[in-house]
């Protein structure tokens, strides 16, 4: 027989009326494991005299007839607004609440335009994006179609009257200058197209500064020319430096007519057009172009 | 021993508490009364304590009683349950503000005891109560029930079976795994 069985014998019996030391000396191979398990069960005994007394027996009936009378006294609550307290369609209606709103903001953020408040979320989520397409040799295509895309959204900001363009013009800015410090990583064929792109981006700058109405835009966007034209000028500084072999079959970009802008037009000083100082240089001429 | 419930009092009993039936509702508490008033008193050691809660309960109870989904498979046992989880709740609760609060002071007590009928025996069964009680809090949920349908409710362990939706072999090994803790509590206490 099981300690289990024996021990649930022994309490059976001392519900009977036996005693702890009876049931040990039935049981003498077990009777030092069982000793203390039966005093605990004799302790627990005392539980079951007890009854509720009389008098707190009243107190209660009195306390739900109190309790009764106030529930019946107040208003019912309708059918259809007792289906939605349940805790289980309160969720429900919480989760379809969260949903429909995230469906909304997504929306929202995907169809902003340069100028809207949700634009700038879309930026960084169309940047985000890139993170997850970090591979050895995919990292110059996707950030050359975003900075394409900026250009295409400033593009189409320009051609509307009372739109707002810094917004694009800032994001087209940041996206080539996040092309010019990836460049490093990149391998040459990369580095040369990421070149060209941004020194075309700073021929198209120009470009729409020359077709601009108004001269403050104008003045704008020729900043904004002069910025990437440097960028590009570093990225090609680069190339020369990482890559000097003569019979390179890719003929290097031209620079644009915006490169050849005065020095002081440029805000920078040409010594720190190199390296990790491309950075720090477009900031300076982003902010000018601002 | 009182007699166990039946899923016939309880099916009887529980539409009419549903909707506010004055006379279901003492039915109810006729029913239960005294189980879980010996439940909490387990839990907590103190009867004049135990007693107050039980109130308490039952008025949370009735409050509760119209969002109460029977399971027409298992009524009794079920509404058991739910009972008795409101119980071990109020418990827990109790047993939370109380080490909030600050230990009563020592006059405090021996004003208390004095205004006992019998106070050197009253003192005695508080101090059985409580260490018992101390002793109860270490076991778990199911252990704890079944010591006190077991002893409590004087209970088979066919009837704990029933009412706990467990196996007789399971119901002897959570008694066997529960008196052990306690033996070893009790007895180290009294060492």
């Amino acid at each position: 027989m099981d300690l289990a069985t024996i021990l649930d014998d022994c309490v059976h019996r001392m519900r009977g009326g036996e005693s702890v030391e009876d049931c040990l000396a039935d049981y003498p191979e077990q009777a030092a494991e069982l000793a203390p398990m039966l005093r605990a069960a004799s302790a627990l005994q005392w539980l079951a005299g007890f009854r509720l007394p009389d008098a707190r027996r009243q107190q209660t009936r009195t306390a739900l007839r109190q309790v009764v009378a106030a529930s019946q006294a107040m208003p019912k609550r309708p059918a259809w607004l007792a289906f939605w307290v349940r805790p289980a369609v309160r969720a429900l209606a919480g989760v379809a609440v969260a949903l429909v709103f995230l469906t909304f903001a997504i929306t929202t953020v995907a169809a902003s335009r340069p100028g809207d408040l949700a634009y700038p979320a879309r930026v960084m989520a169309e940047r985000s994006t890139l993170l997850l397409q970090r591979t050895p040799d995919g990292q110059a295509p996707a950030p050359l179609r975003l900075a394409n895309h900026r250009h295409s959204e400033l593009e189409a900001g320009l051609a509307l009257p009372g739109r707002a363009y810094n917004p694009a013009l800032d994001a087209l800015l940041d996206e080539d200058k996040g092309l010019a410090d990836l460049t490093p990583h990149l391998p040459a064929p990369a580095r040369e197209q990421v070149a060209r792109q941004v020194a075309a981006h700073a021929g198209q700058l120009e470009a729409l500064a020359q077709g601009a109405h108004e001269p403050q835009i104008a003045n704008a966007l020729r900043r904004a020319a002069v910025a990437t034209n440097a960028l590009a000028e570093s990225i090609l500084e680069h190339n020369r430096k990482a890559d000097p072999a003569p019979g390179s079959p890719t003929p290097a970009p031209q620079a644009t007519p915006a490169a050849k802008a005065p020095a002081a037009e440029r805000q920078v000083p040409e010594g720190k057009q190199k390296g990790g100082a491309t950075g720090h240089r477009t900031q300076s001429a982003h902010r000018t172009a601002r | 021993m009182q007699a166990p419930i039946t899923d016939t009092q309880i099916i009887a009993l529980l539409p009419g508490c549903q909707c506010g039936d004055c006379a279901a509702i003492e039915g109810l508490y006729d029913l239960y009364a005294d189980r879980l008033y010996r439940y909490l008193l387990a839990r907590i050691g103190d009867p004049e304590v135990a007693a107050d809660l039980t109130v308490e309960l039952f008025v949370r109870v009735i409050k509760k009683v119209a969002g109460f989904r029977l399971n027409n498979s298992r009524p009794a046992a079920s509404f058991s349950a739910w009972l008795y989880r409101i119980a071990a709740n109020l418990a827990a609760d109790y047993r939370r503000q109380q080490g909030r609060r600050r230990e009563v002071s020592l006059d405090e007590q021996l004003s208390l005891l004095a205004k006992e009928p019998c106070p050197e025996h009253s003192a005695e069964q508080r101090e059985v109560g409580r260490r018992l009680a101390q002793a109860i809090e270490t076991l778990s949920e199911d252990q704890r029930l079944v010591i006190i349908g077991k002893f409590g409710e004087e209970m088979s362990n066919l009837q704990i079976a029933e009412w706990l939706g467990k196996t007789e072999g399971a119901v002897k090994a959570l008694q066997h795994r529960a008196l052990r803790a306690l033996g070893k509590l009790l007895g180290a206490e009294e060492v």
